[in-house]
């Protein structure tokens, strides 16, 4: 089980739940300080929800206790990506709206101020955009990371390497879990195993991630270019 | 706990009835209605604040779902088309009622929003009630504080059940924000409740009160 399946789970309705399936997830918690700590995090949220919902209406739920390994086939396509643009706009004009609510000069003045801020971030966005369509591709939250380099063409470079920038074992632990590894591999074997065969760091490590800190995920960013062309977006990876 | 399942003659799926509806089997459409309205009413009555708003915008939900029952395309999930159509809902009947009704205060707004749908029914005590009430009180005051987008995917994950690809689908992004959106959203409100003070939520001051008499 990985951290986003146990997001999922911690998500999807109170836990534990007393069945068979809360010993993946714990055994996860156990292994995984980033989502255990993510999990006490959010537990005073999670909570406040599920005690506003009745158990039995949110058993009733359609969808809403499936399994994590049962997830139906989504839809082909989406209605409100194809079908229905103007919701984003219906939900523009509501901010909007609320925004001339109370007029002041001190609102004024934030309001131009975010104006200025908006036409910036739109500027930004807009070259982000011209860089996608020059080759960049768009991974984790709102990021870009550099084009993957082919699985033959990479540097066979072995895990040492990345070894050497302090990975720490809930990184192993998590490419464990995923099956690319084998968890009791030694120090020396670890250090043979094929970088290219893991999974991508940005899966975990980027500017947005709530789990692993700023300074960890500028370390990882060294190792990027094993892999990528490019050293990844400052979105992806924030600077030390 | 009991998983639903939607395939069975019994329980036919969302799909198979409004099919059936759509050849002309028009009582099969009471069944989606009453699968999927206690879920819409919660979200309708937290996004807008009012109950009859609420009551309001399930009700053009499910006519406008009804009226277009004909030309549903399989392909999109109906589940994700109801709530589509419901957040767009929300987002105009908030808008007309913008310029015609002057906006309340928060407190009063978080309150008719927050009664239960479901209330306890006999047997609960008044203080269960009050408890209830101002616990879900409290967590309209925190949906209000964070971003629209968040507070959407929040509502759409715990009071109307979807999956993070059905939100996303829902809410027209990428299936990583609309994660982000609940975890940051999560994140956020945490920050809040621990700001707001140490006393935990209305039972633990009331287990608190309790154990000091």
């Amino acid at each position: 089980m990985n951290c986003d399946q146990v997001f999922d789970v911690l998500t999807r309705g109170p836990f534990p739940t007393g069945t068979s399936c809360d010993e993946p997830v714990e055994a996860h918690l156990n292994q995984c300080p980033g989502c255990r700590r993510l999990a006490e995090a959010l537990r005073p949220a999670i909570e406040l929800f599920q005690e506003a919902v009745d158990p039995d209406e949110s058993r009733d739920l359609p969808g809403y206790w499936s399994g994590v390994a049962g997830e139906q086939q989504r839809a082909a396509v989406s209605y409100a990506r194809d079908v229905e643009p103007r919701a984003a706009a219906a939900r523009a004009g509501g901010a909007l709206g609320r925004l001339t609510q109370d007029f002041s000069a001190l609102t004024a003045w934030r309001m131009a101020a975010m104006l200025a801020l908006g036409v910036t971030l739109g500027t930004l966005l807009g070259a982000r955009m011209t860089l996608e369509r020059w080759g960049w591709s768009g991974a984790g939250a709102d990021a870009s990371v550099a084009p993957l380099v082919p699985h033959e063409e990479r540097p066979r470079s072995s895990l040492a390497e990345r070894m050497q920038l302090a990975v720490l074992p809930a990184c192993l632990a998590s490419n464990a879990q995923d099956g690319l590894l084998d968890g009791s591999l030694g120090e020396r074997q670890l250090a043979s195993v094929d970088l290219a065969s893991l999974k991508c760091c940005s899966e975990c490590h980027h500017a947005a991630s709530d789990v692993v800190p700023r300074a960890a995920t500028a370390r990882v960013a060294e190792s990027c270019q094993l892999c990528h062309h490019e050293r990844p977006s400052p979105r992806l990876v924030p600077a030390p | 706990m009991k998983a639903p399942v939607f395939e069975s003659p019994a329980q036919p799926s969302d799909a198979t009835l409004i099919a059936r509806v759509a050849r002309g089997e028009r009582e099969c459409f009471a069944e989606l209605v009453g699968r999927y309205q206690p879920a819409l009413r919660r979200v309708a009555a937290s996004r807008l604040g009012r109950r009859d708003w609420a009551e309001d915008v399930v009700q053009e939900t499910f006519l406008a779902a009804f009226r277009s029952c004909a030309s549903y395309d399989p392909r999109y999930s109906f589940r994700t088309w109801l709530w589509t159509i419901l957040l767009n809902q929300c987002n105009g009947h908030y808008q007309r009622r913008m310029r015609s009704v002057p906006l309340e205060p928060l407190t009063e707004r978080s309150e008719r929003a927050a009664v239960p749908t479901s209330l306890p029914g006999g047997g609960e005590s008044p203080l269960a009630e009050l408890l209830a009430k101002e616990r879900a009180a409290r967590l309209e005051s925190l949906l209000s504080e964070l971003t629209v987008a968040q507070a959407d995917a929040l509502r759409l994950r715990f009071f109307g059940g979807l999956k993070f690809h059905e939100i996303a689908e829902t809410m027209g992004c990428s299936l990583n924000t609309a994660k982000n959106r609940v975890r940051l959203g999560l994140a956020r409100m945490a920050e809040l409740l621990e700001a707001s003070g140490a006393r935990g939520t209305p039972r633990d001051r009331w287990d608190e009160e309790q154990r000091a008499l």
